[in-house]
């Protein structure tokens, strides 16, 4: 027999007898079949409510009377996120974000309503998931079953024997490395099992991101498996062991990630919310009011559109003058919201990757971002989001500004709350809102996720790599 | 063998001891670094909030001079309101991140404007807020499970606990001046740091005594549950500490998520998207409604006002200001159930808090740093009433048609919002 199989079969036999490993091995299973179930639960109630919700906004929108088009556009749209179906392995940003946006003209509203402000102090303790479970429950009975794998064949002297019965250092940690792994390989299937299990919208692009989080999370195991060998072989007593063990993965697990946020924070501060708002009013104050067509502000888009229509005064053109000031209006502030937007995301994204700077110092940073960019849980998928929403809402709009371009007169227009004749010829069939295309978020692909993971799987490559340097190099000290 | 001598040798034996000295320090050093965070993100809000005053007023007289009628003076005109932290609000940021804590609101229907909070980054605001108060959550207990896991099984396996047990006169003398030493260590390696931040804060002096009894109560519990484990005979220095860590686990990591499904699945609740859909229906609604409705669903509410001259047009500054206030009224009932489900929640947590002590000692510095809801829903109570100010000091030109002047617009007067100060009476 192989003595890397050997020396793994006589640890697994030794656990076998150990009420320790029994114990972590119970509390394994319990916690990961708890993580399926609660995530499993509790992302398909959301998905429902959405469901409903956004359903109930449709028919409501639907619903509207003959209006005047620019009504509607005052009335706005709700449109509201759904879940990725790998949002059930981890859930990622969806607790801290808004999932409905109201849609309007003339404004960008931000998500609003974060689960977690309603939810309170204990939203901040994480989430019940298999990414929680697998980031940082698990490493965590990995070294309480690991901690004295060589330690313990030291304290007892039963190292002698066999190193004296030739079997190689190397070969040796290998085997008490591999015991352990096939603890970690048990731990993934919960997360293999649910990800096959969730249904959605594409789904097939997802399976594929499945495929790719099973080996992420393997890789992120397997770098424990093999620094709690290391540490295991390069100390003295199985307490030394433990006490070093505790150590990285507290400031791994528990304190590196936090310190990552404030940090980045601190190094790159966004404005507040009023500072943002009160700038963009003054950028939007110059591009004028597109419900006045005396505006001076438009006075320029006046001369050029009598010009080009080669006609005198704006009651000549063939179409409704106002609707165009509309139009142009809208494209002109939106042009300002989608930089402001932008902007934002931008800086968001800066914090993020200063964050994610921290992975040299922690793998499970690498591990969450590389594990919410596939699951279609992260910060660019809610960038997605938001980009989807503003345009659907600009097509909106602007559809409704073309209708009261095209719909009616000018004069009817002008005359619409002093004239009822006018009034109610300005009010347009319900046909238009009732035939507008309902929203739907395409997610990204599976291509952008992996993009956007692929830094992160990246990094923890080259932290297997340190951590199988490290057992290399305690094989070598390693003296009998 | 007295008490002071003991004492003496064990604080010698602690020096001597590299692991726990360093063990200490960066203890020292992380509560350290969470305090300096705190005063800066403190002091980072207190100086948004000057500048959104500065800022507020500059904006809200610009607007002024534009105005044209007093309805459109009132559209324009926002008033600064914000929730400015407290002396203690450095230890425990909590969730002032996700509330609203400054905004600027005007006349309008206030359901929608209430709920605005600032733009978080929700990537950073997941892992939680590096704070003093998750220090004493979270890093305290691990610390000192790491004092006391080998309190005695170290002697055993170092084979002298025989030999000490003979030496010393009882037990007792022997552990407690060791135990002793340990507690006072560690409780001030966090209370150092704490009355620095305490210090340059000026904190009152009752608030910063609760917080440092609600330390050194997190220090005694946790060091009782660790000695009870230590001191099993028989146990390991391997058992005690795993055992200790898989309490910790599961009293700092799985019973506060776990509460947190049970709190979403048992106390559903009223959705904050809820009411603000509810009052833009009726807003909107009112548009297409008959003017009379909605001036006599207003006067309703409002009679002082009901003896106001018809409106003939179709169109009028009072009946916009009128639909707002309807708006606001119709999702009266859905806001305060929103409000009931938070506070319905709250409650559960505080029961959550019996059985984990990290939710207990963040609901504690949360509570005494007002950063918790009570304290949130407080300031919404003084934003509601403020609103209540704006909205009626322009109801007298509204509704008694005062016709339009600049200097009749320069006495209508509103005080700034003052977060302290009890704000009007309804």
């Amino acid at each position: 027999m192989n003595p890397i199989l050997l020396i793994a079969n006589d640890e697994l036999r030794f656990w076998r007898r150990s009420k320790l490993a029994w114990t972590v091995l119970t509390t394994l299973v319990v916690v990961s079949v708890c993580a399926a179930f609660v995530s499993n639960t509790e992302v398909s109630r959301r998905a429902q409510e959405r469901l409903a919700q956004q359903a109930e906004a449709d028919a409501i929108f639907q619903a509207q009377p003959d209006r005047h088009p620019h009504r509607m556009v005052h009335y706005g749209h709700y449109v509201y996120r759904t879940a990725s179906p790998l949002a059930v392995i981890d859930s990622g940003i969806n607790s801290m974000v808004g999932t409905s946006i109201f849609l309007e003209g003339h404004r960008q509203n931000t998500a609003t309503f974060a689960s977690a402000r309603e939810t309170g102090l204990l939203s901040r303790f994480g989430n019940f998931s298999p990414a929680f479970a697998l980031q940082s429950l698990v490493p965590l009975l990995l070294i309480i079953c690991g901690f004295a794998s060589v330690t313990r064949e030291k304290e007892n002297k039963t190292l002698y024997q066999l190193i004296g019965q030739g079997i190689g250092n190397t070969s040796l940690l290998l085997g008490k490395s591999l015991a352990l792994w096939s603890l970690a390989l048990l731990a993934l299937i919960p997360l293999i099992a649910l990800g096959l299990s969730a249904t959605g919208a594409d789904i097939f692009d997802f399976r594929q991101s499945l495929g790719g989080l099973t080996f992420g999370y393997l890789l992120y195991l397997s770098i424990w498996v093999l620094l709690i060998v290391g540490v295991s072989a390069l100390v003295r007593t199985s307490t030394q062991s433990l006490s070093v063990l505790l150590g990285v993965w507290i400031v791994s697990v528990v304190l590196m990630p936090r310190v990552a946020g404030a940090y980045a924070n601190a190094a790159a501060p966004s404005p507040t919310q009023i500072e943002t708002n009160l700038r963009l009013a003054e950028t939007m104050r110059s591009g004028g009011d597109s419900h006045d067509i005396e505006d001076s502000a438009f006075m320029d888009l006046r001369e050029r559109t009598l010009a080009e229509y080669n006609v005198e005064s704006i009651e000549e053109l063939p179409f409704n003058y106002r609707g165009f000031v509309a139009l142009r209006g809208e494209e002109a502030d939106t042009e300002v919201l989608n930089q402001f937007a932008e902007e934002r995301m931008v800086r968001e994204l800066e914090q993020k990757r200063v964050a994610d700077s921290f992975s040299a110092l922690s793998p499970i940073i690498a591990m969450r971002a590389f594990s919410m960019a596939l699951t279609g849980t992260a910060l660019q998928d809610h960038h997605h989001f938001l980009r989807a929403a503003e345009d659907y809402r600009y097509d909106m709009v602007q559809s409704f500004n073309r209708l009261q371009m095209t719909g009616m007169t000018l004069a009817d227009d002008l005359a619409r709350n002093t004239d009822a004749e006018s009034g109610r010829r300005t009010r347009l069939d319900a046909a238009a809102w009732r035939e507008m295309p309902v929203f739907e978020l395409q997610p990204l692909s599976h291509a952008q996720r992996w993009q956007a993971a692929s830094q992160a799987g990246f990094i923890m490559v080259l932290w297997l790599l340190v951590a199988f340097g490290l057992l290399l190099f305690a094989g070598r000290r390693l003296q009998a | 063998m007295n008490l002071s001598y003991r004492l003496q040798q064990e604080f010698e034996f602690l020096l001597k001891s590299k692991a726990i000295i360093s063990v200490l320090l960066l203890l020292l050093a992380i509560a350290g670094v969470s305090v300096v965070l705190g005063l800066n993100y403190v002091d980072q809000e207190r100086q948004q909030i000057a500048e959104l005053i500065q800022l507020d007023a500059e904006e809200r007289a610009y607007k002024r001079t534009l105005a044209v009628d007093y309805g459109g003076a009132a559209y324009d005109a926002f008033h600064a309101v914000w929730n400015e932290p407290s002396e203690l609000a450095f230890a425990a940021i909590g969730q002032r991140d996700l509330n609203p804590t400054m905004m600027r609101i005007r006349a309008l229907a206030l359901e929608g404007q209430i709920y605005e909070t600032d733009s978080v980054n929700p990537e950073l605001a997941l892992t939680g807020r590096f704070d003093y108060s998750f220090v004493a959550a979270y890093l305290l207990p691990l610390v000192i499970i790491f004092l006391f896991y080998d309190l005695i099984a170290a002697e055993r396996e170092g084979g002298r606990l025989s030999l000490l047990e003979v030496t010393a006169q009882n037990s007792r003398s022997l552990w407690i001046p060791r135990i002793f030493l340990r507690l006072l260590s560690v409780l001030l390696a966090m209370l150092i740091p704490l009355w620095f931040g305490i210090i340059v804060e000026g904190t009152a002096i009752g608030i910063a005594l609760q917080a440092s009894f609600a330390i050194a109560l997190q220090i005694i519990l946790w060091s009782t549950l660790v000695l009870l484990v230590a001191t099993r005979p028989n146990f390991r220095s391997e058992t005690v500490a795993s055992i200790s860590i898989g309490v910790w686990v599961v009293l700092t990591l799985v019973v506060p998520i776990t509460g947190k499904v049970y709190i979403e699945s048992m106390v559903p609740g009223i959705k904050g998207a809820e009411v603000s859909l509810v009052q833009r229906e009726a807003v909107n609604d009112a548009w297409d409604l008959p003017i009379s409705d909605t001036m006599d669903a207003f006067y309703a509410s409002h009679p002082e006002w009901s003896d106001s001259p018809p409106i003939t047009g179709v169109w009028h500054w009072k009946w916009y200001y009128a639909f707002q206030q309807v708006g606001d009224e119709t999702a009266a009932e859905l806001s305060r159930g929103y409000r009931e489900t938070m506070i319905e929640r709250d409650q559960i947590t505080a029961n959550i808090a019996w059985i984990s002590p990290a939710v207990a000692i963040q609901r504690k510095l949360e509570g005494l740093a007002e950063t918790n809801l009570d304290a949130s829903l407080a300031f919404e109570d003084q934003v509601r009433s403020y609103h209540e100010q704006i909205r009626r000091a322009y109801y007298p030109v509204l509704f008694r048609e005062v016709p339009f002047s600049n200097e009749r617009l320069a006495q209508i007067e509103i005080s700034d919002f003052s977060p302290t100060q009890e704000l009007g009476d309804d």
